[in-house]
């Protein structure tokens, strides 16, 4: 505690006190043994809470954003800060009428409060959901704290908890990217009360899902590459499967694409070189294996399959490889024209005759001629 | 593959499964024909009607699916296609080839109309992924019914940007 104390008054001197309060209600240490330090943090944290006004508000989708709290603060001889920065981490979703859903936040970090006669360290940390608006996010939960305070050479424990309230809002957004002031509404407040501070918390958020999306693009990315190796794996796809990690491919970069008009999105979304293309390779490597053993398939599946293959851009004049396309083509081809030389009713005739001609195999649809007729 | 660079035997074979080849795509493959001779002579070219189905009314054996846009030309890069929903059926497959033949699209779903891409709402950036319209190319809708089964499929109708 020393150490730090002597720390925090090189801070002062320098006029960069770090204090956390707007972030977490730091204890501001008071000489006054009748006050208690889980008193002086309710104060502080009665300090965070002022309604924010805003020109920017976080357009409809899921928000992801980090701030990083620094500074402190000091009135009647009693002051506290953050000895470190901290890290609040916060997410939510804003409703297409711009409520707030579904959020959460969450810090831990290290408080020191000093006065002449007492100084305390504490360990905190919080996490509460938010709720609010898409122009004021309300804070709220619990910061709980542990540590001890020093008052006159006596060590007092403390461990409590304490309620969160506080709101913030984006000062500038555009699109899917924000950014703000996570502690400007307490900051307000703490000057209001003739507290000096210097508390921020500037944060970025970016929109990482439209507001259909039930995750974020780089979870959703990690579950349709996990799902697809599974399939991989599994050997012999079933074809309703291949369609519908197809389908949620489809929708993943329909988000990642509205993502990335605003250039927020990331250009690749994994460690490494490989291009948004990537699922479309997996889709293309299970269909090679699977249509590697085209009796295990009815005429139906392979329908599916190449449609599922043409849509997604595995093939067709939209294949992002076209030798891999070529690769994949082939493997429809055999596995149709399997269907059809396999042909046992006009139904199945008119299955390949459908599957031939969207996919331009003008053989196979001549050959869906004859055996129909 | 073995494509041709008309649509006549395109549009023959997809009136196979019918049982109907179609007049105007019984005949040898003609590569300098225009596409909407190939398929259907008798057309009258109108943007509102194109052309006549190719496939199934004669035999009974499959409806026809009637499509209802986009206009044979002046589709844009990324145009809605839309047809009228099929007595009975389950669900719709949409393809999208290039008149050589060469597949742009394809498309599968219990709905009676899909944007290019499958898009939900058309993308305001001009530079959108995946396919586009580009040249003049072909569409065509099959039905299939609850069973999986095919019971109407459309004529094969241009399209142009």
């Amino acid at each position: 505690v020393s150490n730090r104390r002597i720390s925090f008054r090189q801070r002062v001197g320098a006029g960069s006190v770090a204090v956390a309060a707007a972030l977490a209600a730091v204890p501001v240490g008071s000489a006054d043994s009748a006050r208690s330090p889980a008193a002086d943090v309710a104060d502080v944290a009665a300090l965070v809470a002022a309604p924010p006004t805003t020109t920017a508000t976080f357009a409809p989708g899921v928000w992801k954003g980090r701030a990083i709290g620094t500074g402190g603060i000091s009135a009647s001889g009693a002051e506290g800060f953050l000895p470190e920065p901290v890290v609040v981490d916060f997410e939510f979703s804003v409703r297409a009428d711009g409520t707030v859903e579904s959020g959460v936040w969450q810090w831990s970090g290290e408080v020191v409060s000093a006065t002449a006669e007492a100084s305390g360290i504490f360990q905190m940390a919080g996490s509460g959901p938010l709720g609010g608006t898409n122009a004021s996010v309300e804070i709220t939960g619990t910061i709980h704290m542990s540590g001890s305070v020093t008052v006159n050479g006596n060590v007092l424990d403390v461990d409590q908890d304490m309620p969160a309230e506080a709101s913030f809002f984006a000062s500038w957004a555009a699109c899917t990217v924000a950014t703000g002031d996570l502690a400007i509404g307490g900051r307000a407040a703490q000057q209001d009360a003739g507290v000096a501070t210097t508390v921020k918390a500037p944060f970025t958020a970016r929109m990482v899902a439209g507001p259909d999306a039930d995750s974020t693009i780089e979870q959703v990315f990690f579950e349709l590459v996990t799902d697809a190796e599974a399939i991989i794996a599994a050997g012999a796809p079933v074809a309703g499967d291949v369609v519908d990690l197809v389908l949620r491919i489809e929708r993943w970069h329909h988000e990642l694409f509205r993502a990335a008009q605003c250039g927020s999105a990331t250009p690749n979304l994994m460690p490494g070189t490989q291009p948004h293309t990537y699922l479309v390779e997996l889709i293309g490597s299970i269909l090679v294996a699977a249509l590697a053993n085209p009796a295990a398939y009815s005429t139906n599946d392979i329908l599916d399959l190449g449609l599922a293959a043409l849509r997604i851009g595995v093939i067709g004049t939209a294949a992002v490889d076209p030798a891999f396309a070529d690769q994949v083509e082939a493997s429809l081809h055999a596995a149709l024209q399997s269907k059809l030389d396999a042909a046992e009713n006009e139904v199945d005739c008119q299955i390949v005759g459908i599957a031939a001609n969207a996919l331009g195999f003008t053989d196979i649809a001549a050959g869906a001629v004859a055996c129909a007729g | 593959m073995r494509r041709l660079s008309t649509l006549a035997v395109v549009a023959a074979a997809l009136s196979v499964p019918a049982g109907l080849a179609a007049a105007g795509a019984a005949g040898p493959p003609d590569a300098g024909a225009a596409p909407s001779t190939s398929l259907a002579p008798e057309t009258t070219g109108a943007e509102s009607s194109g052309i006549e189905p190719t496939v199934a009314d004669a035999t009974g054996e499959l409806a026809a699916v009637t499509l209802l846009e986009p206009a044979t030309t002046g589709s844009g890069p990324l145009p809605t296609f839309r047809w009228e929903p099929v007595a009975g059926a389950a669900e719709y497959v949409l393809a999208v080839l290039t008149q050589s033949g060469e597949p742009i699209w394809a498309w599968q779903g219990a709905e009676t109309s899909v944007m290019l891409g499958a898009w939900d709402v058309a993308p305001a950036d001009a530079n959108v992924p995946g396919p586009l319209i580009t040249e003049a190319s072909v569409w065509f809708v099959a039905a299939f019914d609850a069973t999986a089964a095919p019971i109407a499929v459309s004529e094969m109708r241009p399209i142009a940007p």
